[in-house]
């Protein structure tokens, strides 16, 4: 029982970085039809700019401001500079994604070079909880909450104001959407800032947690693209459920053959592609 | 003064021709109906009009200016409000998500948000029995929201009652007064209509007739119908396409009294 709930921890956290990378990830998908590959690199670009951040402040707040920040404009001007061009050319847009992972990843090393950077966990939130005779750092904790309040406040976006209310519709039926007067292109900027800022912010998070290091981008890309497809393309709370049940696999399988834990997922993500190829919450698309 | 022109208006999806000389005039405050036989080109006129399939050749006029090549959202501020054929529902957002996404200028009030339609009514007092205020005329800018959105709920009493249903949860019906209602909120002087009356029962197109009957008191509107009775029943000028082209445009008696040109072109006697 208490390694249960130990492991169910361990995998909500991991499920929780995941989901702030595949939330943006479903919702760019879902409005524009863009598979963005270069999402990994807006996660890892957080924790580069997070680090960058708290070194300089010293202020973990300031930190994870920063990050996702940093995200949300590399979003808005990838959508600017890079997709916008490429809409409705998917092909193109698929091979200008893979390119920009190659580009973000050269800089990456260019600048704070191929070796991890540590980064500390910030004193407030050092230690371990003890959880049924298991120690759990406190950190994960921390990135349990704030996986979870971001994906309350997303949500309440997305309910609430009109522009949330603007993007589900857009996800439904883009066309209409412009034939009612709104400018569906800046709507395209935003939702991609929005995804920047998520993925950093979980970049940010994961620092202490990771360590920075160029291989970030690569490693969560591909549990991000699961998670996306199980929980339904365009969809945003299911893409929370994913996250956690494939946080979940990784844990849980990871825990009595780790070499499995990948292979698990990928299974579990076919499985759904047979049987429900919408995803547990997405719509069928006509 | 015609409200919308098309001048020798060609377009082509792909490398198919589907207009090939389109050129109508609708006059302000009444309704023009768009005729034809499946395939002559009346969607395709329509969405032309709204830059969703833009002319290659030719020329458009809204209010006396060109909209040949603006963008969707562009013709759509001019005052230009669309009902796809398909009725293009957000069918996972509420009938109020529906609404919101339409007003073009600000947002619901959020008392309306909160309290459902009900809201509408306050802090106005009382309403006196059938006699809810229209907006302006065509061409006036068409009073407040609270007021378009009071109007509008009075021609399709169906929507206040489903507020916050899921829109896709909605008859077929209600999704069509939700697609006309949609687009009476904000200060349109054009609406374009395909096919209101599709799949939909008699009575339903009936009071559909009505209502827009009602509307065309405040905004003109261009109808395509393959539904003869209600085109005659509701238009006050007819447009006929054969083969991408339009062939023939005159007042509804005019077709009312020639049964060879409905024959002709419609199939119908």
């Amino acid at each position: 029982m208490g390694l249960v709930a130990w492991l169910s921890l361990q995998g909500l956290t991991v499920g929780l970085l995941w989901f702030l990378i595949a939330s943006g990830l479903s919702l760019i998908f879902g409005l524009m039809n863009v598979l963005n590959f270069a999402h990994g690199a807006l996660y890892m670009l957080g924790t580069y700019g997070a680090l960058m951040v708290y070194l300089a402040t010293g202020s973990f707040i300031l930190a994870l401001i920063g990050g996702a920040l940093l995200g949300a404009v590399l979003g808005a001007l990838m959508e600017m500079v890079a997709i916008r061009p490429l809409y409705g050319r998917p092909l193109f847009q698929v091979l200008m994604t893979l390119g920009l992972i190659l580009v973000f990843d050269e800089a990456v090393e260019a600048i704070w070079g191929p070796y991890p950077i540590p980064f500390a966990v910030p004193a407030a939130l050092q230690g371990t909880l003890t959880v049924f005779d298991r120690p759990f750092p406190i950190y994960r904790i921390f990135i349990i909450v704030v996986g979870l309040l971001v994906w309350a406040g997303v949500q309440l976006f997305l309910s609430r104001t009109r522009l949330g209310v603007i993007v589900r519709a857009g996800v439904e039926n883009r066309e209409m959407v412009q034939a009612l007067g709104i400018n569906i292109r800046q709507v395209f900027t935003g939702v991609f800032a929005l995804g920047g800022a998520l993925a950093a912010l979980g970049g940010a998070v994961a620092g202490p947690f990771e360590g920075a290091h160029p291989a970030l981008a690569a490693e969560n890309l591909l549990p991000a693209f699961i998670v996306v497809v199980i929980g339904g393309l365009g969809s945003y709370t299911g893409s929370l459920l994913a996250a956690m049940l494939v946080g979940l696999v990784q844990a849980f399988v990871g825990y009595y053959m780790p070499e499995l834990a990948l292979a698990v997922n990928i299974a579990l993500m076919a499985t759904v592609l047979l049987l429900k190829p919408e995803g547990l919450l997405g719509e069928r698309r006509g | 003064m015609a409200l919308l022109e098309l001048e020798g208006v060609h377009t082509y999806i792909g490398e198919y021709h589907i207009l090939q000389g389109v050129s109508l005039a609708v006059p302000e405050g009444s309704i023009t109906v768009l005729l034809g036989r499946n395939g002559a080109g009346k969607t395709t006129t329509l969405r032309t009009v709204m830059g969703l399939t833009p002319a290659r050749r030719g020329r458009l006029l809204f209010q006396g200016e060109e909209i040949t090549s603006l963008p969707t959202h562009g013709v759509a501020r001019r005052g230009i409000g669309y009902v796809p054929e398909d009725r293009g529902i957000f069918g996972g957002l509420t009938v109020e998500e529906n609404l919101r996404v339409a007003v073009r200028r600000g947002d619901l009030p959020w008392q309306i948000r909160r309290r459902g339609p009900a809201g509408v009514k306050e802090p106005g007092g009382v309403k006196e029995p059938g006699g809810v205020k229209e907006p302006g005329g065509p061409g006036e800018p068409g009073g407040s929201l609270e007021a378009r959105l009071e109007w509008m709920l009075s021609l399709f009493p169906d929507l206040a009652k489903a507020w916050r249903r899921q829109a896709g949860t909605l008859s077929g019906g209600q999704q069509q007064m939700l697609a006309i209602g949609r687009v009476l909120l904000s200060d349109n002087a054009l609406l374009i209509i395909d096919e209101p009356s599709k799949g939909l029962a008699p009575v339903v197109v009936e009071h559909l007739g009505e209502a827009l009957r009602r509307i065309v008191a405040h905004t003109t509107v261009l109808l395509v119908e393959q539904n003869f009775g209600l085109a005659a029943a509701v238009g006050d000028g007819f447009v006929i396409m054969d083969d991408g082209r339009t062939v023939h445009q005159g007042a509804m008696s005019e077709i009312l009294a020639d049964p060879s040109l409905r024959q002709r072109y419609l199939g119908v006697a």
